[in-house]
């Protein structure tokens, strides 16, 4: 390589400085590394000094940079230019407890870990201005996420200014050239709509627009923050990544605005002004907005909170008030349901009130393989080199059946991207998400999952999208609003020939009945939506049973789901859940560590097994008893509505081409029942679908005959995972009248004009026989003979902890060279 | 490396957007550069 031209000095530096991207991309390590040798003197470089060297590193975020700084604490000459690059970087992570152990006899780290005490990373930055003066760029209408991030321009989201030349591209055509004329009249624009960002949770939405109305970030490349958007409507999820990202959202009457206008914005009176004259006000929400846009976007603040937070814990300081608290709704003094004291011991309290703001604990995360390489992205824009949350769990569940070649390159890499951080990674072909996840869980903590359905049978989670779940992995905690509580009480006894699916289409069946729920789309009630379905009554439930009720709070449109079990069903489950972790471990599954932390968190619970229960003077939004003595027959959601649901009765005779067993909805039992039904019948009409969630599912039930019943009704099986269930797999055929066991039935979801009805296993293997919906009579004369009689070897579930030798199971013991 | 990179800002330019961010390789060319002796003083005639 050639020496550069002479002149060319600052330009490389400012390559250096400014255009590699900071985290732990691979390119910020080749920088770390580069100015770590330098500030150690272990490399001269004629260009970069070695106090520059520790000024860069300091700019760097976190990541490969921060064991370097540690290092230089120690560093006689550098040690205050170290304090300084320190004390302004927030993305630490566990890298905290060094700084401290360090700080008791290095008075370098000790004043560290006061600038975190006191703040100064915060203090340092200047107060959201009391007036920002903007140019306004207003759209008429609805601008969804679609319109700011086209989604044919999907390939171009990772190169932000690229993929923001697209925005508004199909909504606004030219309008892009009038935003940036806008620029000429000297003053930062504000994007302003009726009704902003509704649609998917993408983040690519506000990425691009802050391409056109932010500013650009010191020493990072091809990112920018600040930015004021003013809606009517800011859709809730695009108005949080507006904040995590540094924006100024404010909701207010837009109608006054047009596009041209000189406005001042005032943030401390809430008006806004046009020529001196007010066009509108506003209030700032959450009251913690101002300290949001300080700290350079809502996620900066939270992390930098809980610095601040853990130093003054550390130095024995009590708490600062530095930061506005959030808003707290008034105490009540009544007791707390559920949900409330789970996510209420997940902060170290006996319980949240619904709307208060709170950071709970992160016990347990999901990551499935569509959504999974953008939540990767995610945790490495937050520097995160290893997680905080106690186990993150990836899985490949929705790609595994037939790959695409972007899927081939997700398994290949995504699996050491993540075990490298500490968390754990499924194989394709493993199984679905959940009915592992679940297997993972703790009783009484909190988790969340990127995945909709990312709804635990035992404890709670919050599923979120790729970016709030890259920051519950890294950082082990997630910011909530806790959601309002809807209970579901079951009372009564459950009816023969009626399964538990029946009882999960019960609950919108009882809530159409009383008027609660409806399924037209236009004004539609619906009393579950945004809350937390907190079911009671069926404390009996086996786990893998409670899961289907959760499962399907989803299509409730619930925030969350709780399930009230007794203690008995939940110890099998953790028993058995320990002998299956303990098989990853010898087959070889990674991380170790993570496996054997909840191994021992398990076996913990096991020695002392108690059970979070509700007050009973908790208060409920709504409260919708169901009685199950009224619940004689099956029901089943309608083409194509999971909210449409009908007695078995009402849609009987409904001729029907396909029929699909499978999903995070099934378990072993719906596979044996349907075995039981199909035992002895030639192949069926219909084209049937058999896939077990998971390869547990699927071996045992080879090992027990099951598959070779299905084999000889024709079924077609195929490897364990989400397979019909997602839609991008293989489909059903075009138009096609289907039974499915799966989740929801959206237009288009299982195959192009597919009419979708969804149901239990039961129904549907019945169905199946017949090429139609079956009759009351006939189903219950199928139930009568083939299921009745052999009900508890049917429903049994798979206690690995009672399968002797399981735990080796599987292991490939390798050849040794010889 | 430089002159790539200039060529590629150049058409980046074209579009309207910044040059990518530097990739992995890139930036360990670029401690190179900016570690290289400093080039000889003499003028080319
Ligand atoms: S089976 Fe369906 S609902 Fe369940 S995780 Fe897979 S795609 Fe989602």
């Amino acid at each position: 390589m050639r020496p550069p031209p002479p002149g060319e000095e600052a330009f490389l530096k400012d390559l250096l400085a400014n255009q590699v991207p900071p985290g732990v991309d691979d390119a910020s390590r080749v920088k770390a590394e580069f100015l770590a040798r330098i500030a150690k003197d272990q490399l001269k470089c004629p260009l970069i000094g070695r106090k520059e060297a520790v000024y860069l590193l300091g700019t760097m975020i976190g990541g490969f940079n921060i064991q370097p700084l540690i290092d230089l604490l120690s560093d006689p000459n550098l040690a205050d230019d170290a304090v300084a690059a320190l004390s302004n970087t927030l993305m630490i992570y566990d890298a905290f407890g060094r700084v401290v152990a360090l700080s008791r006899d290095n008075s370098f780290a000790l004043q560290v870990v006061q600038n975190w005490a006191n703040g100064t990373w915060f203090t340092s930055r200047p107060p959201m201005p009391g007036e920002v003066t903007v140019t306004v760029f207003k759209v008429e209408g609805e601008i969804n996420t679609d319109d700011f991030s086209p989604a044919s321009e999907a390939w171009s989201r990772p190169d932000i200014p690229l993929h923001a030349q697209s925005m508004l591209m199909t909504r606004a055509p030219g309008s892009l050239d009038v935003l940036k004329g806008l620029h000429a009249k000297g003053h930062p624009i504000a994007f302003v709509g009726d009704v902003v960002g509704t649609g998917s949770s993408r983040k690519s939405a506000v990425n691009s627009l802050l391409w056109f109305v932010g500013h650009e970030i010191p020493h990072v490349p091809a990112k920018r923050t600040g930015g004021v958007v003013l809606g009517s409507t800011i859709a809730p999820i695009f108005f949080n990544t507006a904040e995590d990202s540094g924006m100024l959202p404010i909701q207010c009457d837009v109608g006054g605005l047009a596009t041209g206008d000189v406005i001042t914005i005032d943030t401390a009176k809430g008006t806004i002004t046009r020529n001196g004259t007010v066009v509108t006000t506003f209030t700032l929400q959450p009251n913690t907005l101002g300290d949001e846009v300080r700290a350079g976007g809502r996620v900066n603040l939270i992390v930098g909170r809980k610095l601040t937070e853990q130093a003054r814990q550390a130095l024995g300081w009590g708490p600062t008030d530095l930061f506005v608290l959030p808003d707290r709704p008034p105490e009540t003094g009544k007791g707390y349901s559920q949900a409330q004291k789970i996510v209420g011991r997940a902060v170290g309290k006996a319980g949240v009130r619904p709307g208060e703001y709170c950071e709970p604990k992160m016990t347990t995360v999901g990551s499935q393989d569509t959504t999974g390489p953008m939540t990767r992205d995610e945790i490495k824009e937050l520097a995160c080199l290893g997680f905080s949350a106690d186990l993150v769990m990836q899985s490949f569940c929705h790609t595994a059946a037939y790959p695409r070649a972007v899927d081939i390159k997700t398994h290949a890499t995504l699996p050491d991207f993540v075990t490298e951080r500490g968390g754990i990674s499924l194989a394709p072909g493993d199984g679905v998400i959940h009915s592992w996840l679940n297997r993972m869980c703790l009783p009484d903590t909190v988790g969340t999952g990127g995945d909709s359905h990312t709804r635990f049978p035992i404890g709670i989670s919050f599923p979120a999208g790729s970016g709030l779940v890259a920051f519950a992995s890294a950082t082990g905690a997630m910011p909530l609003v806790m959601p309002e509580s809807v209970l579901v009480r079951f009372k009564g006894t459950m009816q023969p020939g009626v399964t538990l699916r029946d009882l999960v289409n019960a609950i919108p069946w009882v809530a159409i009945q009383q008027g609660r729920l409806t399924v037209a789309k236009t004004g539609k009630k619906n009393m579950f939506a945004g809350a937390i379905l907190e079911i009671e009554g069926l404390g009996d439930l086996k786990v893998e049973q409670a899961f289907e009720l959760a499962d399907a709070s989803a299509e409730r449109s619930a925030a969350a789901c709780t399930v009230l079990l007794n203690k008995e069903p939940v110890m099998e489950y953790l028993r058995s859940n320990i002998t299956l972790l303990q098989n990853m471990i010898n087959r070889g599954y990674r991380s170790v560590d993570a496996i054997r932390r909840r191994i021992a968190a398990m076996e913990a619970w096991l020695a002392q097994p108690e059970l979070l229960t509700p007050d009973p003077d908790a208060q409920y939004k709504d409260i919708l008893e169901i009685d199950l003595d009224t619940i004689t027959e099956p029901i089943l959601a309608c083409p194509n509505d999971p909210d449409d649901v009908k007695k078995l009765s009402e849609v009987a005779g409904t001729p029907v081409d396909e029929v699909f067993l499978g999903s995070c909805m099934t378990n072993i039992g719906h596979f044996r029942a349907a075995g039981n039904i199909l035992e002895g019948h030639a192949q069926t009409d219909v084209r049937l679908w058999v896939v077990p969630p998971t390869r547990m599912d699927e071996q045992q039930l080879k090992d027990e005959g099951v598959y070779s019943i299905f084999g000889k009704a024709g079924a077609r099986t195929e490897v364990p995972g989400c397979s019909l269930c997602m839609g991008n797999q293989a489909r059903v055929r075009d138009n096609a009248t289907v039974v499915s066991t799966s989740t929801r039935n959206f237009d288009n979801r299982m195959g192009k004009g597919a009419k979708v009805f969804l149901s239990s296993a039961e129904v549907a293997a019945v169905t199946s026989l017949l090429g139609r919906i079956p009759t009351v009579a006939e189903y219950m004369s199928a139930m009568n003979e083939r299921i009745m009689p052999k009900m508890d070897s049917t429903y049994r579930y798979l206690n690995f902890h009672e399968i002797p030798g399981y735990e080796k199971r599987g292991v490939v013991i390798p050849i040794q060279p010889t | 490396m430089l002159e790539a990179y200039r060529q590629h800002a150049n058409e980046r330019k074209q579009l309207g957007v910044p040059p990518l961010p530097l990739s992995a390789e890139q930036t360990t060319a670029l401690t190179h550069l900016l570690c290289a002796p400093p080039p000889p003083e003499k003028k080319r005639s």
